[in-house]
């Protein structure tokens, strides 16, 4: 349970508060509804490379970081497809410094050609770091355009390919910045010992003269929905073949989103799920076996893959997971079972109030969703759902024609 | 409307605030268990922690202390893994495995209402494992694979070479290899599990809202069962690296290079640990480091670079590491000997001193916030017997820490004769 206030400034930043009494330390979060998705599809990875940008100067202060370190603190920041997420903790006395670096970078950037050329050299170095020099790193650049024909979840927030990144203008950065970049579009939430009144100053005095500017109104082509199935087979310098199935499935905010959490869960959460129990330790067909949710705000994936054992083929590997999801398609799971994911769950949710940081970002993300108290009502949401809805929406979720599969073979 | 704000100059800063030690309980147990309660936090959870010596400066050959801990969930007299898996998910609880050069542990974390319950499988599984041969087989060749893997990253080899360069043949210097998984029988894991998982000479760290009641369920739990004495394992201590500093392991089409650059050095207890820690972090320990500030930031060679100065039991080391551009390997490698030298040569100025001293007082106050992360930081300084007081005094000793000692520190340690380095990527 996270108690908290809400408040919005005239120009339309959103404010959340909670307080915890236990720590010196605070988290602050202010999280941008842009992400990978609100690309042009001919600028991919742009979202991203823009967070990086965000740390190269502000339009009064040279630089983000060395100000918030020399008082105690320190920050990150991520893209997804959906949001881009910059957060900071620091001791509660110097907050402020924390309202002064952030406000000053969503009034405006120093768009400097140097960082902008240092930081694109910078996510290309990402981009063979993550997703190009590892073994199975690309995965999800060939599994996005096969299950997406038209939503631009069909890139990842790295982008499509490395020459976008490369082809990235200044005036491309400063659209992007004008477009997306304003309090009507943010929403900031800070977590610790902090009195409401104080944020409440605080928040006035460095967002508070901050120009609305137009909001940016999301219109996303819808992707049709899929009436055949798709394959896709790459070979790869790998040691192991590998299977990956994905299925498209309902957005956040659908009561199916709970669901198909559950069903994920009974799969493949902890030693004694399904898949594991079945297929890594019975018969031996796979040394590792997952199944889980996307979690995008708009329909996203669920997943299911594997890494087979040697000697396995690619026909007994995707029965074997088939034949498992059958089983939820035809009978019901059992209450207890039901009930071990259900409070597996609770708990997860309990340890994840322990840190204000992780607080911050629960209020954040829920305010984004629809409203920051639904966050609380997130363990009922699960604690609602019954064994017959999920075997219907396995049903169909698992539809052979809904599926995306990407056969990985290892040269 | 107009912005008259003073967006320039940085707001006041404020008193950090002190580090508040929580309050710990030791009871040492008639059968030879330390039991320590932390009270800390504000949610109904527990983490406990079983610590045992049995990391791999213990075992007698490569992998068994690694696959010892696996398996310790694998299978009691009474219970499959499968029963053990489902009980413990059937109360929300997570039991992990945890294992590392000086010790192995087992790590509860639990809702406290449903403690009761998830105690008595941990005793089970501590003391009653049977390491059934089918699942240790799976486990082995998954085990197998996994290193197989591991191999074809280049982080990853670097790594291991890097701790053979630097610890050649002391314990901690052993890495393993693909044959070594072929070496490990069911035997040779239960003699290792009867000789080092004994409760005499375990410490069990209970850490969160820790009252009497919870403390006194441990101890009923775990006090009754008298276990021999796990012997100390004598070994010799004396480190002899690699009699070569530059090593180069070829990977074909490698895109990036992955760099380990470093040397042994002394444990925390030694007096110039705080000093070599903070000139670590000067050189590549945040954000803001030098080595950030160059190679990525300036230079964008890399996505990131680090530095970090690690203590063992009987030893520690200093290590720089990253991964950069193939093409710019050499150039990153210069501007990476670059940086050391002029901690050689030139004084770190007092407002770089004051920003990084700042820093790390702050990361200080988070790293000893809540009670999981003080349960860690109580068992990291129990390993070279202290209490978390000494994490107040090394602080102190850290922020004492004067820019020409930084100076000294560099050229007593940091003299590019010293500095063993590894690279793996692709031949030019």
């Amino acid at each position: 349970m996270i108690d908290f206030d809400k408040f919005e400034l005239d120009n339309g930043l959103k404010v959340m508060v909670h307080r915890d009494a236990s720590t010196p330390i605070v988290a602050v979060n202010l999280l941008y509804d842009v992400g990978a998705k609100d690309e042009d599809p001919n600028r991919t990875g742009f979202a991203h490379l823009f967070e990086h940008l965000m740390f190269g100067g502000s339009v009064n202060i040279p630089n983000y970081d060395t100000p918030l370190q020399q008082v105690g603190g320190d920050n990150n920041a991520f893209t997804t497809n959906d949001i881009t997420n910059y957060y900071s903790t620091l001791p509660l006395s110097n907050l402020e410094t924390a309202f002064w670096l952030e406000s000053d970078r969503m009034l405006s950037l120093d768009f400097s050609e140097q960082s902008l050329s240092v930081q694109r050299q910078v996510v290309v170095e990402e981009f063979k770091q993550r997703y190009l020099n590892q073994p199975y790193g690309d995965v999800w650049l060939l599994l996005r355009p096969l299950a997406y024909q038209q939503h631009p979840y069909q890139w990842a927030t790295i982008g499509k390919e490395i020459a976008h990144i490369e082809e990235a203008t200044l005036e491309d950065v400063k659209q992007f910045f004008f477009k997306h970049y304003n309090p009507s579009n943010a929403i900031l939430s800070i977590c610790g010992n902090v009195a409401l009144d104080e944020v409440k100053r605080l928040a006035e005095k460095w967002f508070g003269p901050i120009d609305r500017k137009t909001k940016y109104i999301r219109q996303l082509p819808r992707e049709p929905r899929q009436t055949t199935p798709r394959t896709l087979t790459v070979e790869r310098d790998v040691p192991f073949d590998a299977i990956y199935k994905v299925y498209h499935m309902c957005s956040r905010k659908d009561r199916n989103y709970y669901v198909a959490d559950l069903l994920s869960d009974i799969l493949s959460r902890g030693n004694s799920s399904r898949l594991h129990n079945a297929l890594v330790k019975q018969a031996r067909l796979f040394s590792e076996v997952n199944a889980y949710i996307t979690g995008d705000m708009e329909e996203g994936l669920f997943v299911v893959t594997g890494k087979l054992t040697p000697g396995t083929t690619m026909e007994e590997a995707e029965a074997a997971i088939e034949a498992q999801l059958m089983q939820l398609q035809t009978t019901l799971v059992e209450e207890e079972e039901l009930q071990k994911v259900v409070n597996k769950v609770e708990s997860t949710l309990l340890f994840s109030e322990m840190s204000v940081l992780n607080k911050a970002m629960t209020l954040a993300h829920f305010e984004l969703l629809g409203g920051a108290e639904k966050c609380n009502e997130e363990i009922q949401n699960y604690q609602q759902i019954t064994s017959v809805e999920m075997m219907e929406y396995a049903r169909v979720l698992w539809d052979k024609n809904n599926s995306s599969t990407l056969y990985y073979k290892a040269k | 409307m107009i912005d008259v704000l003073d967006r320039k100059t940085p707001p006041e800063s404020g008193d950090f605030g002190v580090v508040q030690l929580p309050e710990v309980t030791t009871l040492p147990l008639a059968n030879g268990v330390t039991l320590v309660g932390i009270n800390a936090g504000t949610q109904e959870v527990v983490r406990i922690e079983w610590v045992f010596d049995a990391g791999t400066y213990t075992q007698e050959q490569p992998l068994v202390s690694f696959i010892c801990n696996q398996m310790l969930n694998e299978g009691t007299s009474k219970l499959s893994a499968l029963q053990i898996a489902e009980r413990v998910d059937y109360y929300g609880a997570f039991l992990q495995t945890d294992f590392d050069k000086d010790s192995a542990s087992i790590v509860l974390y639990s809702m406290k209402k449903h403690l009761e319950h998830v105690l008595p499988l941990v005793k089970e599984v501590l003391l009653d494992s049977v390491f059934p041969e089918k699942e240790l087989e799976v486990l082995l060749a998954n085990a197998q694979r996994k290193f197989a893997l591991n191999m074809e990253k280049g982080g990853y080899r670097a790594r291991k070479r890097f701790t053979e360069v630097l610890f050649g043949s002391h314990p901690y210097g052993i890495t393993s290899n693909a044959a070594d998984y072929d070496n490990i029988t069911r035997e040779v894991i239960q003699r290792f599990y009867k000789a080092r998982y004994t409760l005499n000479g375990c410490t069990i760290i209970v850490a969160g809202r820790v009252d009497d009641a919870v403390l006194q369920l441990v101890q009923k739990t775990f006090e009754t069962v008298d276990a021999p004495l796990a012997p100390p394992v004598l070994k010799e201590n004396n480190i002899e690296p690699h009699p070569t500093l530059k090593h180069f392991l070829p990977k074909a089409d490698a895109l990036q290079s992955a760099i380990r650059i470093g040397r042994p050095l002394f444990t925390r207890s030694d007096p110039d640990f705080p000093g070599m820690v903070l000139l670590t972090t000067v050189l590549g320990g945040y954000f803001g480091s030098r080595l950030m500030a160059n190679i990525r930031e300036d230079k964008g060679y890399t996505y990131g670079v680090g530095a970090a100065m690690v203590s063992l039991k009987h030893a520690g080391f200093m290590v720089i590491s990253t991964e950069v551009k193939g093409d710019a390997s050499e150039d990153a490698l210069h501007e990476i000997y670059k940086e050391i030298a002029l901690l050689r040569s030139k004084r770190v100025s007092e407002e770089e001193l004051m920003l990084v001293k700042n820093y790390m007082r702050g990361s200080f106050l988070k790293n000893m916030d809540g009670p999981f992360a003080l349960a860690e930081r109580y068992r990291d300084a129990n390993l070279s017997g202290n209490d978390l007081g000494y994490y107040l005094t090394y602080m102190e000793a850290l922020q004492n820490t004067t820019s020409s000692q930084l100076l000294e520190l560099a050229n007593k340690y940091l003299t590019p004769e010293s500095l063993y380095e590894v690279v793996v990527g692709a031949e030019k």
